[in-house]
């Protein structure tokens, strides 16, 4: 049986045990008296044992690697846990020391609106911190507090500042200065820009309904040209018109103006027109002859998001974003037009914003450019 | 290995056994400060520890490998036992014999050897010359101590004989290996 073994086999088999009694007896007698037999085994062993060798060593490897990498795991984690602890004490030393400034930042916006009509207040009587009682800005005096302002007490002429230190002391003067007002509210910090009047007027309305009245309207005269077409009173013209530009001081209206749209013979077109308007006048009349007003207050604005268009809300006019002042309003059969230059539009009332709609009748929009 | 993740003594036994080598990092790691303290109150560092440690597992990892192993106390106090039979003897090698003669290290000799360190570098050297399969194989029957049937399965061969077979080439070819490098007599002798 011993037979079938190869040497390397029946080596295997000796150092595992594997043998029989019989077959261990037969194999230690031929170690002891064959030389090469011996020799065979003992290059056996020296190879097994450096097999062996090489897997200790392999595994011995393997335990520097992964026991090395345990055992320090407690250093590493006390690295990351002092790196982790490094960090947040350096954000919180950047978050303290930007906070630092960034409170320095907001006193330096608010003297921004420093009032230079009070000479008593300077800058360092303003600051934010105390002045959340009301959740309010307020000055040191503590009788000033900045907060927003009637559009009522709006004033005509916007104010200019020399300079960033002389700011306004009063939400009157804020608001004259057409930028900013503060509040320290909910929107703590936050300025808030507001549209910016530029100038006002009342203007004259003109109605191009109706008959002719020169018996009621003594001060307002139609004339009428030589090609036909409309024109102011001079008395009017004089003191409105002056180079096709209004004065909107000085312009004022107090009597109702109805000019006709006296239509020339030789003009087909003023025919047409004068026809539509009579057709229309009488229901203009019934349904709501007071409704388009005879005087309005054409103010010119200027909105921080660049809006172009109007508000008419009442008999005031507000216009975004032009400023042309060749304007003209007027009244055909209850219907409120604005002229800018050789433009019509149609006004309509509108509160919150509305974009300028260009007429698109042509008979009332060539009526319209005729007028002076 | 995480702490929920660890074996008992009885789970780590049979894990070696199963050629597991996170068991012995396991063995290692439980066992690291322990000898450490012990090797450094007794004339080494950091590094011997280590050292020991390491060698001290192997130790039990080839005495577990040998299927006669009887675990008669605590892994911890075998491994102990073995690290401090270790660290005697480098002492004894080094001239640095301590007072540490009462240290019962029966049945925990290390390794016998019979054959001299540098004919075993010799074969260390001749298995990296081996193809990963038949190094592989050659561990895990020389080393590792699997039959042939559980190496067939770990390596895919098809049957317990073709796993032997493969065995047998091997071994054949590492001595050749070694045969046209160095005399045999030397390697022997």
């Amino acid at each position: 049986m011993i037979n079938n073994y190869s040497d390397i086999e029946l080596f295997d088999r000796y150092s595992g045990n594997l043998l029989t009694v019989e077959e261990r007896a037969i194999f230690e007698e031929r170690l002891a008296n064959d030389k090469a037999f011996n020799e065979e085994f003992e290059f056996y062993q020296s190879i097994t044992l450096g097999i062996k060798d090489y897997g200790n060593a392999e595994l011995k490897d393997y335990l520097k690697e992964h026991g090395h990498a345990l055992t320090s795991s407690k250093n590493k984690n006390k690295t990351i846990t002092w790196s982790i602890a490094a960090a947040m004490a350096i954000f919180l030393g950047v978050y303290v020391v930007s906070q630092f400034y960034s409170n320095q930042k907001a006193e330096q916006s608010i003297s921004v609106i420093q009032p230079e009509a009070d000479e008593s207040l300077t800058t360092d009587t303003i600051t934010t911190g105390q002045n959340n009682e009301n959740n309010k800005g307020v000055f040191a005096d503590g009788n000033s507090q900045l907060s927003e302002v009637p559009k009522e007490e709006i004033i005509e002429e916007p104010v200019e500042f020399k300079n960033a230190e002389a700011a306004p002391s009063t939400t009157e003067d804020l608001q004259r200065a057409g930028k900013y007002y503060w509040s320290f509210g909910d929107d703590a910090d936050i300025p808030v820009k507001t549209d910016k009047k530029l100038s006002d007027s009342v203007v004259l309305i003109v109605a191009l309904t109706g008959p002719l009245d020169s018996e009621k309207d003594e001060e307002i005269a139609l004339a009428k040209t030589s090609q036909g077409a409309t024109q102011l009173p001079k008395s009017l013209n004089n003191n409105t018109y002056s180079n096709n530009t209004y004065d909107y001081k000085t312009t004022t209206v107090k009597k109702k103006s109805i000019l006709k749209a006296d239509a020339p013979k030789a003009d087909d077109v003023e025919k047409t027109i004068e026809n539509k308007l009579a057709d229309t006048t009488a229901l203009a009349n019934t349904a709501k002859p007071e409704s388009i007003a005879t005087q309005y207050t054409l103010e010119f604005w200027e909105s921080p998001v660049n809006f172009k268009g109007y508000k008419l809300t009442g008999t005031t006019v507000q216009l975004y974003g032009t400023a042309n002042k060749n304007i003209r309003l007027f009244n055909v059969n209850q219907q409120l037009y604005l002229r800018i230059d050789k433009v019509v539009y149609v006004l309509k009332p509108c509160s919150t914003g509305c974009a300028l709609t260009l007429e698109t009748d042509p008979t009332i929009k060539n009526y319209i450019l005729q007028q002076p | 290995m995480s702490d929920r993740n660890k074996l008992n003594d009885e789970q780590l036994i049979i894990a070696i056994r199963l050629g597991e080598k996170d068991a012995i990092v396991q063995l290692y790691r439980d066992n690291f400060t322990t000898i450490r303290g012990y090797i450094m109150k007794n004339g080494g560092n950091n590094d011997d520890a280590e050292d020991v440690l390491q060698d001290a597992c192997i130790a039990v990892w080839e005495k577990v490998k040998t299927g006669d192993f009887e675990l008669k106390a605590r892994l911890s106090t075998f491994v102990f036992a073995i690290s401090k039979n270790i660290w005697l003897k480098r002492l004894n090698k080094m001239g640095r014999q301590t007072s540490m003669n009462d240290i019962n290290t029966e049945n925990m000799s290390v390794k016998d050897e019979t054959f001299s360190s540098e004919n075993r570098q010799i074969v260390v050297k001749m298995m990296d010359k081996l193809g990963a399969n038949c190094k592989d194989i050659l561990l895990m029957f020389y080393f590792e101590g699997f039959d042939m049937i559980s190496i067939a399965e770990k390596l895919n061969y098809n049957n317990a004989d073709t796993a032997k077979a493969k065995k047998h080439q091997c071994f054949k070819h590492l001595q050749e290996l070694i045969r046209n490098r160095y005399n045999q007599q030397d390697l022997i002798g």
